[in-house]
């Protein structure tokens, strides 16, 4: 393509064409995401888990901070730097942003709050504290299902809902049962939607 | 009247890139040669034709050890290519 001028009607075909080009060469990435945060998460919590049922020590749930490392990282060294973001990978990459934000923050703050006022009545015995795995599954269910509105798969909307489902489940599970109940979230609403939209970019890709 | 065509847009080259820009947010150095077709050296001037008129800003970073060079659409780009596509039409009568 050279720097010539192009007539009225032609400059027209030419901005169709470029867009059409554009729209054809992006697609959908992301879904390995999905795999590596729902495995992370089952791999933590199963091992948290088991840690407090067999030593009925509180301590391991701050085991609970190396998802978002463990997560992160590995993240990091699949994450390839894309040519070309599309409007909708900005979308995604802010709505996760802000789930992790989220995510990061209620157990920094229920901490803090217990901490600061913890003879009052409703953080006494770290009462808080167990709402923290249904906030959590609700913050990322929510962003589950928005993922699955802005990329227009029905896989991942369902997930979205049915994570909102498990998160009223840990309300009333027992407090081991919380861990895996989690860690039963993770494989259905993360790794299975995950594979699924992996298939599905496949069998686009191939069409 | 007819409204003339912006002169900055309306050359093969520089329209291919804001057209492609206008649809993504963002998008490589290599991806714009590829879909161009043009050589790097005529792009990189046209890139910085467009970046001197304030419609695209480009960004240089580091992907591992590579180099990077991405672009994306500014919002007076934006506005100047809405106008350029509106006096198209209205050139062609659609």
């Amino acid at each position: 393509m050279e720097e010539r001028k192009l007539n009225e009607r032609e400059s027209l075909e030419l901005i169709t064409r470029m867009i059409q080009n554009t729209q054809q060469n992006t697609d959908v990435g992301g879904s390995n995401q999905f795999i590596i945060w729902g495995v992370t998460i089952l791999i933590v919590s199963a091992i948290v888990g088991t840690l407090i049922l067999l030593t009925n020590n509180m301590i391991f749930n701050f085991g609970y901070f190396l998802i978002p490392i463990i997560g992160y990282c590995w993240s990091k060294t699949l994450k390839r730097k894309e040519r070309v973001v599309t409007h909708m990978d900005k979308m995604l990459d802010i709505t996760w942003k802000v789930c992790g934000i989220f995510c990061l923050a209620v157990p920094i703050i229920t901490s803090l709050l217990s901490t600061i006022f913890a003879d009052d009545l409703i953080f006494k015995n770290g009462g808080l504290y167990a709402i923290i795995p249904s906030i959590e599954i609700i913050i990322v269910s929510l962003a589950i299902a928005m993922t699955g509105i802005i990329i227009n798969s029905k896989s991942i909307r369902v997930a979205g809902f049915v994570g909102l489902f498990i998160s009223f489940l840990t309300f009333i599970s027992a407090p081991y049962a919380i861990h895996y109940t989690f860690a039963i979230w993770s494989i259905a609403c993360l790794i299975i939607p995950g594979i699924k939209l992996n298939r599905e970019i496949k069998q686009l890709k191939r069409c | 009247m007819l409204k003339e065509l912006n002169p900055l847009l309306h050359s093969e080259l520089r329209l291919a890139i804001m057209s492609i820009l206008m649809s993504v947010a963002e998008a490589d150095f290599t991806y714009l040669k590829e879909q161009t077709r043009a050589t790097s050296g005529n792009l990189s001037v046209q890139l910085d034709k467009l970046q001197k008129a304030g419609y695209i800003d480009i960004k240089k970073e580091f992907a591992g050890k590579r180099p990077r060079t991405s672009c994306s659409v500014t919002q007076q780009g934006m506005v100047a290519f809405e106008e350029y596509v509106e006096s198209l039409k209205a050139y062609i009568h659609i």
